[in-house]
């Protein structure tokens, strides 16, 4: 890596931006060379001004939890630690709408939130420990897909800096918005290999009258569920929860159906909603599961899916047709192949969230196969040089 | 542009006599679409039955250069549909099987000539066979669903009157097929909610046919509640009608639907053949659907009653049955036709802006009517904050149209000003291509432009739209 880029870096930037790499930004056994720690979009924008003219491979990042995920990167000389780079969080509780900084904790953002009674409808798994940035930039969501859809459906408006160094706004933050192409929805999930989110502005949900929550010791059919009008459901090594939200006499109905198929443990209010969230964390599967693979299919196709691995933690999603599995180990890439072809024969998709380094160095973690030629050029347009997260995500780009 | 005969007769090949159009005068019906503003004639229309088809369409523009513009049943308000540099116009008109009702995956396959309200009346039927169930629906529900085809409203993105509780067209597509600008065949997605890689289904929904021709989709269906209510309230302020719709939303309750009519629109629609029983003498109403159980939307609905009253309502009625609330609704989805007892022609805005400033844009619109002497009636998804300005004028004055034209490129620059967006739902197409760098730089749009040439690199599809050139 060329000294004059660090140097040009230097002569733009403060004293503190630029740091010595620790086994914190280790990723996938890669140490970069170099940690620049902006301290705002200004000084980002110029940091990735000058890497990119130098052409050097970057991987950014906030709170480092989901650094297990993507391929193992084809390069890796500059960590950017964007953790204190942009902390703002803007409820507009009128509107509906609210604006958060990357590098806010998603806990935070809920908890400041909730004091204009106002929550992200979305509970993606490592929400304990993700920051703003890496949910968004992952599409990260959990069970409450199934009533308010995807991080990215209720993402508004994206600023980002571009590789390059430009900084962009991609949508107006209107619920309805069809001017110009919807880059927005290109950004959220593409894991860092665009450019840099650095804001995004989501649709909220109220807070609603009554939440609560029942545990079920046995799974109920999916239909069957589905009739009982769930916000959510949730089933973790055999033991199944569903969420209901709405007014009380709503809330009422639904837990007096459920009574007539099942009996179930209630709990409510703040309570309800705690423990929600510590099980859409799947903080015990991330930490304990060497092996994590999660798998994606229509609905009614997940149980056929989940009967082709043995694994050891099952944290399944049955409404929105998602599960991730926890193996103890690693699993060959014959194996691996073989159950993605089977799933994908179900319409599915399989993704490797975490495994042993050399398992991952044999596989690509994806497994898309269609439409990586389109992929590709779609990068192009925005990183013609690879800068970003370079062969970190599909297909090796 | 000028087809030679030998193109002509390669398209014959693939579709036959009866599916193409040559003939000057039957191609005049293509000349225009529903925004009838501009018009431009293209040079053969044709009417692909099958993928296939439309792949072997599209090789022969792609070896010759031809542009090719995709047609629904056009009703593209921003003159999305117009072939403004000529060549092929393809209509996706009978391509309008609906091809896989999956309820346990809660999906529907169709064809992209489907009309949309075909989609949910192929759902009903399915609850009469299996009436234990509550059924299902496709909720992105635009105005024009009785006509629109699901390939125009995915190519605008199209909203609706749910689409505070359900999203936008896009946000309930699962999967797409689509014909490349090269004629290849492509899928995208799956039944899946989620796919790996970039959201290309996202990218080319609403990129207004520029990109590829959308020839089968997938979509999200969802079930029906118990009970649905209505309810309907009539303000003598358009202020009064705002506060109520910002003390709703703040109150926690998700309406599945939350519209606005002021005077001028609802006594158009009264005026004719599909007048619901509306408050004539309102400055404004609203019309609400909650849903849930029978309980559950019992209690909401009388909360909302309760916010209304508070908020100067002078009347609010709750349906007694769905087949007023049918009659509400029903009057509602023709507010736009209406308009032709008022005046013998209109221009429909479509502005988007944030819900607390609509007092203040409906003042401003009033202000640029008066200024141009034009009477504008406001339709106004009051849940997502899209405004519909329905600009009356009679285009046999000279110079009117023109007039009217300005009218609403004032109306748009406002709903910029005052933080919304130039257009909700009906695209940029021709008409508004000018004003699209009002929300995006020379460099923001130029990004644009090269996702545009990762798919059409010959700048083949649907030329002329949003781009200013």
């Amino acid at each position: 890596m060329s000294l004059s880029v660090i140097k040009n870096i230097e002569r733009e930037v403060g004293n503190d931006s630029i740091k010595e790499p620790s086994n914190d930004y280790v990723v996938d056994g890669l140490v970069p060379k170099v940690v620049l720690y902006p301290r705002d979009i200004n000084e980002l924008s110029i940091m990735m001004r000058n890497i990119n003219r130098a052409g050097l491979k970057v991987i950014p990042m906030v709170n480092k939890s989901k650094l297990f995920l993507g391929n193992v990167p084809k390069g890796y000389d500059v960590a950017i630690d964007l953790s204190r780079v942009h902390r703002i969080i803007e409820p507009d509780p009128e509107e509906m709408v609210g604006i958060y900084g990357i590098s806010v904790p998603f806990m935070e953002v809920q908890r400041e939130l909730s004091r204009v009674d106002r929550r992200l409808p979305i509970d993606p798994p490592l929400s304990s420990r993700s920051s703003i940035g890496g949910i968004f930039s992952c599409n990260l969501f959990g069970p409450l897909a199934y009533v308010f859809m995807s991080t990215r459906d209720i993402t508004l408006r994206v600023r980002a800096v571009m590789p390059d160094g430009t900084v962009v706004r991609w949508g107006t933050g209107m619920i309805k918005d069809v001017a110009g192409y919807n880059i927005k929805r290109l950004y959220i999930g593409s894991c860092g290999s665009l450019g840099i989110i650095y804001e995004v502005m989501t649709r909220l949900a109220a807070m609603p009258e009554v939440i609560a929550v029942a545990r079920l010791d046995r799974e109920l059919d999916l239909l069957v569920t589905r009739r009982l009008k769930p916000f959510g459901v949730v089933v973790i090594n055999g033991t199944m929860y569903l969420r209901f939200e709405g007014v009380k006499d709503e809330v009422e109905y639904r837990l007096s159906k459920l009574t007539e198929v099942s009996r179930a443990e209630v709990f409510y209010g703040a309570e309800a909603d705690d423990h929600w969230y510590r099980l859409t964390s799947m903080d015990q599967l991330f930490e304990n599961y060497d092996l994590i693979m999660k798998v994606i299919l229509p609905q009614y196709k997940l149980g056929d899916a989940l009967s082709l691995v043995k694994a050891d933690y099952v944290v399944k999603m049955p409404m929105i047709g998602e599960a991730y599995l926890g193996l103890r180990g690693a699993l060959s890439p014959d194996i691996i192949n073989a159950i993605r072809n089977r799933v994908s024969e179900l319409g599915g998709y399989l993704i490797i969230v975490k495994a042993p380094l050399e398992m991952k160095r044999s596989i690509d973690i994806w497994g898309l196969q269609q439409n990586l030629d389109i992929m590709a050029k779609l990068k192009a347009v925005f990183d013609p040089n690879n800068v970003m997260s370079y062969g970190r995500f599909v297909g090796g780009i | 542009m000028v087809l030679s005969r030998e193109i002509i007769n390669k398209l014959i090949s693939i579709v036959g006599e009866d599916n193409i159009i040559t003939d000057d005068v039957e191609l005049m019906v293509y000349e225009a679409d529903g925004s009838l503003v501009y018009t431009a004639k293209p040079d053969v229309v044709v009417f692909p039955r099958s993928t296939e088809e439309v792949a072997k369409i599209v090789k022969v523009a792609w070896e010759n250069r031809i542009p090719i513009v995709g047609r629904g049943s056009g009703t593209s308000l921003s003159g999305g549909a117009l072939p403004i540099e000529g060549g092929i116009v393809i209509s996706l008109a009978r391509m309008n099987r609906i091809l896989e009702l999956d309820i346990e995956n809660e999906t529907a396959t169709v064809e992209a000539g489907v009309i949309n309200l075909w989609v949910s009346d192929a759902l009903a039927k399915l609850n009469y066979q299996y009436p234990i169930d509550l059924g299902y629906y496709f909720p992105a529900d635009p105005g024009s669903q009785r006509v629109s085809t699901i390939g125009g409203n995915i190519s605008h993105n199209a909203g609706g009157v749910k689409c505070f509780k359900y999203g936008v067209t896009v946000n309930n597509v699962r999967g797409l097929k689509v014909v490349l600008p090269n004629g290849e065949i492509r899928f995208f997605g799956g039944k899946v909610i989620e796919s790996p890689g970039y959201d290309v289904i996202g990218i080319i929904s609403g990129s207004e046919g520029t990109m590829a021709i959308v020839t089968e989709a997938v979509l999200r269906i969802v079930s029906n509640y118990e009970s649905v209510k209505t309810i309907l309230a009539a303000f003598n302020s358009i202020e009064d009608a705002g506060l109520a719709v910002s003390r709703i939303i703040s109150s926690g309750i998700r309406p599945v639907a939350l519209e606005f009519m002021d005077r001028i629109a609802v006594n158009a629609i009264e005026a004719g053949p599909w007048g619901g029983g509306l408050p004539t003498d309102a400055e404004a109403i609203l019309l609400i659907d909650v849903e849930g159980s029978e309980p559950g939307a019992v209690a909401e609905a009388n909360r909302i009653v309760d916010i209304l009253k508070s908020s100067g309502a002078y009347m609010v009625k709750l349906a007694k049955d769905r087949a007023e609330a049918n009659r509400w609704w029903s009057a509602r989805k023709q507010a736009f036709g209406a308009m032709g007892f008022v005046g013998p022609n209109y221009i429909t805005g479509d502005g988007t802006i944030p819900r607390k400033k609509l007092p203040e844009a409906l003042y401003r619109i009033r202000e640029i009517g008066n200024k141009y002497g034009f009477r504008i009636a406001n339709v106004f998804h009051a849940g997502d904050g899209n405004l519909h300005p329905l600009i009356l004028y009679d285009e046999r004055r000279p110079g009117e149209r023109e007039k009217a034209l300005q009218a609403e490129d004032e109306i748009l620059r406002m709903c910029v000003e005052i933080g919304g967006t130039i257009t909700g739902e009906h695209g940029v197409g021709y008409h508004k291509r000018h004003l699209i760098s009002l929300l995006y730089t020379d460099y923001e749009l130029d990004v644009m432009k090269r996702i545009k040439s990762v798919f059409d690199p010959l700048g083949i599809m649907n030329p002329g739209k949003i781009f200013p050139r």
